[in-house]
């Protein structure tokens, strides 16, 4: 289910978009730019359907707020809105707009406008939990590691904060991470954790990872990267293993 | 007799195919709201117009445009988009013949879609 935020002041639309939509996603309601702001903040909404002419500030200087926002700057905005004119259309464009559709639109046009959106979302967001390098398979959805060696897979069973660790570095092989970079990757509220508590973990998923093509190794005075590489040390201990 | 352009059938049908069994009848539901908010709505224009305030007159002329446009008041939409330009070229007082014309377009619109709500 995705959420999607309607920042809308009409009543009437706000109604007739709900029942387009119908109940397969969460929809968030705002009346102002301000309110719908929010809703961004608190929540993670997926898709905005905004309307530009608003009580209070438009949903231009929406798409300006959340376009210089690190966090927000990639939800998808669809403008539904009344104007007409092509210099509004332009204007949504520059400022983010994924789409622009003028009211009053057919209801079922609007939904597959929608629906199309959320499906882009949906397979991005399928391609970012999985990530396939040699060997390795990690699937963030279902929270499992595997090893396909020799044309068999093999589960590799880790601790919450070991997969929150790989998954991590396997977003970005060969990349060095300081412990830091890691705790907040790995604890959502780290501020009791030691750094070197990372280094416990590491150690238990280098024991688990041994027989892969990918490796944790440890970077002097950075921290720790995921790398296709065997040190020779790591050599020596597979080999023994 | 009513003017053919007083609503858009077709918007009204494009509703009805969002009806579904066990919700209430969309089309009813919005006739409803355009006949309870509108003459509050037409008010808040007319006071707007005297008053020369050219930014509430603009929201609530836009607001009308849309909401009447949803429901397929298209006569009443077209006038509001009229009178959104008046705003536009700040030529508010001119905005007293169109309104009149805005009272009698929602009369005539809330008669036929009466018909079909």
């Amino acid at each position: 289910m995705h959420q999607i935020l309607l920042i809308e002041d009409s009543e009437e639309f706000q109604k007739i978009v709900l029942r387009s939509l119908g109940n397969k996603n969460q929809i968030h309601r705002a009346t102002t730019a301000d309110e719908g702001f929010k809703i961004i903040e608190k929540n993670k909404i997926d898709l905005i359907l905004l309307d530009i002419t608003l009580p209070g500030r438009d949903g231009y200087s929406l798409m300006v707020q959340l376009q210089s926002s690190l966090k927000f700057k990639n939800i998808p905005v669809i403008c539904l809105t009344g104007r007409k004119d092509i210099t509004d259309k332009v204007t949504a464009f520059k400022l983010g707009a994924d789409d622009y559709i003028l009211k009053p639109f057919d209801p079922l046009e609007l939904r597959a406008r929608v629906e199309a959106k959320l499906s882009k979302i949906q397979d991005k967001r399928e391609v970012a939990e999985l990530i396939s390098m040699g060997d390795l398979r990690t699937d963030r959805s279902v929270h499992r590691v595997s090893i396909v060696e020799n044309g068999n897979e093999k589960i590799v069973s880790l601790t919450p904060i070991e997969f929150k660790l790989l998954c991590h570095m396997a977003r970005q092989p060969d990349r060095p991470f300081t412990r830091d970079q890691l705790l907040a990757a790995a604890w959502s509220d780290h501020t009791n954790i030691y750094d070197r508590t990372v280094d416990v973990h590491i150690c238990g998923l280098r024991r688990k990872l041994l027989s892969l093509s990918y490796y944790v190794k440890a970077v002097a005075g950075v921290g720790y990267k995921l790398s296709p590489e065997l040190s020779s040390d790591q050599k020596t201990r597979k080999q023994a293993a | 007799m009513a003017k053919a352009n007083v609503i858009d059938l077709e918007a009204v049908r494009r509703l009805q195919a969002l009806n579904e069994p066990g919700l209430p009848d969309i089309v009813k539901e919005l006739f409803t709201m355009f006949v309870n908010t509108t003459p509050a709505k037409i008010q808040k224009i007319t006071d707007c117009a005297r008053k020369n305030d050219l930014t509430n007159f603009r929201i609530e002329t836009h607001g009308l445009k849309s909401a009447s446009a949803g429901i397929g008041a298209t006569d009443v939409s077209e006038i509001c988009s009229r009178l959104e330009k008046l705003a536009e070229s700040f030529s508010l007082p001119k905005a007293d013949v169109l309104l009149k014309e805005l009272n009698v377009a929602f009369e005539e619109a809330k008669n036929a879609l009466s018909k079909v709500a």
